[in-house]
């Protein structure tokens, strides 16, 4: 909304980190005309704990210089000088134990994402955490009853309760009883097919 | 737990594609055959086979397309299946269900007609900025191109967005001119000022 908002946030999280803050900045100094009258000041919030906020607005503007590194001098310096980089905001929590559980979460997160993509098991340490505790009070609550694994293990949307519906639905828009073999069963079964991968999965080729 | 290779089938438990244990005709069974049924139901008259062959269809059809797994990815056995069905497809338009996936609503129309929700999206289309946007180039149902589908998916950061303008009598029109010139400003981006905000809150009189 330049120029009509002279402050822009960045959210360093959702644009893929501080390099691509970067890249956008630098992108948008060197591409869009600028308003001499105007210096917009540009926040970027980054997530998790900071010791020194000051080493991220340094580390950015390195990144920024190096990326306008191929332009002229004189239009470096202009570029650089047309928006203010002076706020950092973050989010999150900044005491020793806080750090110190995030950065374990981080290295859980990392072991299991290695782990992920060697074994290749399709649903995450909270899916498999969410489907144990449901068995847990399901066999607590009534062991008797019977307890579907296929449907508790997946994901709400997906467990084929909606199932019915969009089905009647695509058989009444049909316009003759011969489209149920040609037509309603092909994007059936290829509808089914799909939803029993988890997202992601769609692309993984089995050799 | 009983029988004990229902644990097989347990979708969390299931590796690569190829992994052996994985029962198709299970799945269906357990998930599906019933609801089919119920569906079906409405469009026959009692003793009629047409239920359980219907059901049989999809479900042999289904064993076919996970037997094709040995040799291809998901996604690319899936566009093979429309495929098959592409000559039809322009004439069955769902109201609110997502065709491709047939298991959530969606809102979104391409512009052939077909709906298509943001999980499918994200499957079928292409991220060309940052992962929270996607591009469909064309309908993989009936193969119409897509003239500039853009689509932004809301990052994980992003709460209810709300536009609010006071704009009652004469400011109105002050108000739409701004909104106008803001949506004239924007299209270099291809960034639809609508595509920003959940609610729009604008008290206008007549």
């Amino acid at each position: 909304l330049y120029p009509l908002s002279e402050i822009i946030y960045y959210f360093a999280t959702d644009l893929g980190g501080l390099g691509m803050v970067a890249n956008i900045i630098a992108h948008q100094v060197t591409k869009y005309r600028r308003i001499e009258t105007i210096k917009p000041q540009l926040v970027v919030v980054v997530d998790g704990p900071v010791e020194d906020p000051s080493k991220f607005s340094r580390l950015l503007d390195s990144l920024i210089s190096e990326l306008l590194s191929d332009a002229p001098e004189n239009f470096r310096t202009e570029a650089k000088a047309t928006f203010s980089l002076s706020t950092m905001l973050y989010l999150g929590h900044s005491n020793r134990t806080a750090r110190a559980a995030i950065l374990r979460e981080h290295m859980a997160a990392s072991e299991h994402q290695r782990n992920r993509h060697v074994n290749r098991p399709y649903f995450n340490f909270q899916h498999t955490e969410a489907f144990l505790s449901t068995l847990i009070t399901k066999f607590a609550e009534s062991p008797e009853s019977e307890f579907s694994f296929l449907r508790s293990s997946r994901p709400i949307g997906y467990r084929g309760m909606e199932f019915p519906f969009h089905l009647t639905q695509l058989l009444r828009r049909v316009p003759a009883v011969s489209w149920i073999w040609s037509f309603v069963v092909p994007i059936t079964s290829a509808s089914i097919f799909l939803c029993n991968y988890p997202p992601g999965s769609h692309c993984e080729s089995s050799k | 737990v009983s029988p004990a290779n229902n644990l097989e089938n347990c979708a969390f438990q299931r590796r690569a594609n190829s992994k052996p244990g994985f029962q198709a005709d299970r799945v269906f069974e357990e998930l599906y055959e019933q609801s089919i049924l119920r569906a079906i139901k409405e469009y026959s008259v009692p003793q009629d086979e047409l239920p359980t062959k219907f059901c049989r269809a999809i479900q042999d059809e289904l064993s076919r397309l996970v037997s094709e797994l040995r040799m291809d990815d998901t996604k690319s056995i899936y566009l093979r299946a429309l495929r098959r069905v592409r000559s039809n497809a322009l004439m069955v338009r769902t109201a609110t269900s997502c065709t491709f996936c047939m298991h959530e609503f969606s809102e979104r129309p391409l512009q052939c007609g077909h709906l298509i929700c943001d999980t499918c999206l994200q499957i079928f289309g292409t991220s060309p900025a940052h992962s929270y946007s996607a591009v469909l180039e064309i309908c993989p149902l009936c193969g119409v191109k897509q003239h500039c589908y853009f689509v932004s998916l809301l990052p994980p950061t992003t709460g209810y967005r709300l536009l609010s303008m006071d704009a009652g009598d004469t400011q109105a029109v002050a108000a739409l001119t701004f909104l106008v010139n803001l949506e004239t400003s924007l299209q270099q981006f291809r960034c639809p000022l609508w595509t920003q905000f959940d609610l729009v809150c604008i008290p206008i009189e007549g």
